[in-house]
């Protein structure tokens, strides 16, 4: 083990035993490593920004001796002395044109991916989850295959029920909804329960899998440690 | 001697004069008067205004012809207020008193000179405005003035207006919720001291107990060096993951994107291990990137980590693009064209190939995001997922055909990223997910790997979890059927 890989490992090592201090309770320990982390990421975040963003693609160009990339490389300058803007109250008006500009593009790109990508496909899919033909195609039982899409069909639409909010005003009672969608809205409770819990197993089993890489480390290190090197 | 009563005071005045000595009216008979010279100003209607110019001429004091041969009251009663009575020496000497004493008939009249006359001063004989209905201001900016229109109409009564209550009808309850509101409201205010805690408490203990657990279950295997837990069998989607990668021919060029944060490159690592170990051991040439800062250091860390035995060179069999910035609209501008989104390495050299430079052989014969043979995802994050299917999957199908898209997901994000599996046709064509997806695999390709060595100890972990679960639930569902607890409306156990 190298020097290097000691201190590296050693500071690794004392780093983790300070978050799995959090199982005492709350404590500076624990708060030292949290503040840490916080600051590297930061930190590491905001050097790949420069080195990958700002130097090749405006410093550079800036410098390149074509007048053509100077002239690109004004644009995402003056919009970015602009949103620098903002950092003052009485130039923040300054800022309103990059920042349209990002408002602009990013809903513009999500709201075309969305619906492009996900809700129509999703939607067909639902749709097409009763075509008993790609369940031959797939070599699947095709008794299974349309029970499962009778259930994906159910727990959307019991789903989409319960978040139907709008309420009719009835006479002598206060608003509420129409029967019937409370009665579908309540199955709906079901699939969202079924949903969140898949979803916080998945969680457990991913904080499992940090635990186990955590103590394997510690152990690994302690094992280093205590082994005699081979001359 | 002649005399010409004056029109306007009534007073006798020598013939021949033109105008009245006492009142300086003009003595000529207007049209229509009394030609016996006992003329009577024209009277108006009982109630109604009498003309400016008549006003002016008439005498201030003195009583009017009709008033002088007005009848005295009958009955012989009192006299009328301000009749009969002596009036005071110091009063007759003012021009009402004056005008008292004219009435008195003993007194002769004094005869002036013209030339004294004519010396008198207008204003002393003007006659004074008369005393009409018009009323006077006595303040305000227009005091002093008459005729001034008045501020409210007078021929609207004035009332008193209606009396409200300033209290509150409010009922018992709505009081009630009222002294509420302010209660509350109120001890937000108020300072409290801050209860001080035990230092053990029963939700140390289960907290020690929990993690105690945890850690003992996971340690078990490596402390009873007991390896019992099967590898999983391989499910669908990492039978086809393996399927497309083992079909991948010799020197093929796959993109292989690093979406995940370092809290979770515990997971991440064991789930991709296999799979990125199957890449290399067919020989692919690998381009790195990450739409996340740290990203491509985590796919440095990766590599040395994890594929240190295929001693895969930086630049020679794998190029790192690293950090995509932008999200979305990064990714987008990416399979749009990936030179001009990503045109450098990591290290800042040249990239892609170009006139005068040959380029990395990682990226020999791509032209486009579609030109690669394979893409492959980690990701920790279902909506990083999304992103990676929403903007870039619909540009990977060509005409020769569909760049597969497989995703090496967290067990987190599984839920999220199936069904772009289970779609037809597929949008994600492979998918991995968990410690367990990639020890599914690592059993498909006969290998080790971190998923191998994770198996047992996860799989003890799970079911020390699904254990602890089940406990707690059914702990939580005797204390809430209990009597006591219910009759209590659900109170937490302490």
């Amino acid at each position: 083990m190298s020097l290097a890989d000691l201190v590296g490992g050693g500071l690794a090592f004392a780093l983790t035993l300070m978050v799995f201090s959090y199982v005492l309770g709350d404590n500076p320990l624990f708060r030292v490593a949290i503040h840490l982390f916080i600051g590297v990421a930061a930190g590491l975040a905001g050097i790949m920004t420069v080195n990958s963003v700002l130097l090749p693609r405006l410093v550079a160009p800036l410098l390149a001796s074509r007048r053509e990339e100077h002239l690109l490389a004004l644009v995402p300058l003056v919009l970015g002395v602009l949103l620098l803007a903002k950092l003052s109250p009485s130039t923040a008006g300054w800022g309103n044109l990059p920042v349209a500009y990002l408002v602009g593009v990013g809903a513009a790109a999500a709201i075309g991916g969305a619906v492009g990508g996900t809700l129509l496909p999703q939607v067909s899919a639902s749709i097409d989850s009763f075509d008993l033909r790609v369940a031959l195609q797939r070599d699947e039982n095709p008794g299974f295959y349309l029970v499962n899409a009778i259930i994906v069909a159910a727990g959307t639409l019991t789903t989409l029920a319960y978040f139907h909010f709008g309420a009719r005003q009835r006479p002598d009672q206060p608003p509420g909804r129409p029967a019937w969608i409370e009665e579908l809205g309540r199955i709906g409770q079901v699939f969202l329960a079924v949903a969140f819990g898949v979803l916080f197993a998945g969680t457990i089993s991913a904080a499992l899998a940090a635990l186990i890489e955590r103590l394997s480390f510690l152990a690994d290190f302690l094992r280093q440690l205590t082994t005699p090197p081979v001359l | 001697m002649a005399e010409i009563r004056c029109p306007h005071c009534g007073r006798p005045n020598p013939a021949g004069r033109e105008i009245c000595r006492f009142c300086l009216g003009e003595l000529r008979p207007s049209p229509g008067a009394n030609p016996e010279g006992t003329s009577h100003p024209p009277t108006a209607a009982p109630g109604a205004a009498q003309g400016e110019g008549a006003s002016r001429l008439r005498p201030a004091e003195g009583p009017r012809p009709e008033e002088e041969a007005a009848p005295p009251p009958e009955g012989g009663g009192e006299p009328q207020e301000g009749q009969g009575r002596a009036l005071p020496e110091w009063l007759q000497e003012t021009p009402a008193g004056r005008g008292a004493a004219e009435k008195e008939p003993d007194l002769a009249r004094a005869e002036l000179p013209e030339w004294l006359e004519s010396m008198r001063p207008v204003e002393a004989v003007a006659p004074q405005p008369p005393e009409t209905a018009e009323r006077l201001e006595i303040a305000g900016p227009l005091a002093g003035l008459r005729g001034a229109l008045p501020a409210e109409p007078e021929a609207i009564p004035l009332q008193k207006p209606p009396a409200y209550s300033g209290k509150l009808r409010v009922t018992a309850a709505q009081r009630a919720h009222a002294d509420l509101l302010k209660s509350v409201v109120e001890e937000e205010g108020a300072i409290r001291p801050v209860p001080r805690k035990p230092a053990f408490s029963p939700r140390h203990f289960w907290r020690w107990g929990v993690g105690l657990a945890l850690v003992l279950a996971i340690l078990w295997p490596a402390l009873t060096g007991s390896q019992g837990s099967p590898l999983p069998a391989f499910p669908e989607e990492v039978a086809e993951a393996n399927r497309l990668i083992a079909e991948l021919p010799a020197g093929a060029r796959v993109l292989l994107a690093f979406d995940y944060e370092p809290g979770l490159s515990g997971e991440m690592d064991a789930a991709a291990s296999a799979v990125v170990d199957h890449l290399m051991l067919r020989g692919a040439y690998l381009a790195l990137l990450s739409t996340s800062p740290t990203g491509p250091i985590l796919a440095e860390r990766f590599l040395s980590n994890t594929q240190a035995s295929h001693g895969y060179l930086p630049d020679l069999q794998y190029a790192n693009l690293g950090y995509l910035p932008g999200g979305p609209s990064g990714l987008a501008s990416f399979a749009e064209s990936p030179q001009r989104a990503l045109p450098q390495t990591l290290a800042g050299s040249p990239a892609w190939p170009a006139p005068g430079q040959p380029g990395l052989p990682a990226l020999q014969g791509v032209g486009g995001i579609a030109d690669f043979d394979l893409l492959v995802v980690l990701v920790d994050d279902p909506l990083a997922a999304r992103a990676w299917i929403e903007q870039v999957q619909p540009r990977l199908q060509t005409a020769q055909g569909q760049t597969p898209l497989l995703m090496v997901a967290s067990a987190q994000a599984e839920p999220l990223v199936r069904p772009f599996y289970q779609s037809s046709p597929r949008q994600v064509q492979g998918l991995v997910t968990g410690v367990r997806g990639g020890a599914a695999y690592a059993r498909l390709t006969g290998r080790g790997g971190l998923p191998v060595e994770y198996w047992d100890a996860y799989s003890a972990g799970l079911l020390a979890s699904a254990g602890m679960l089940l406990v707690g639930g059914l702990a939580s569902a005797v204390f809430t059927l209990l009597p006591g607890r219910r009759s209590r409306g659900g109170e937490e156990p302490s």
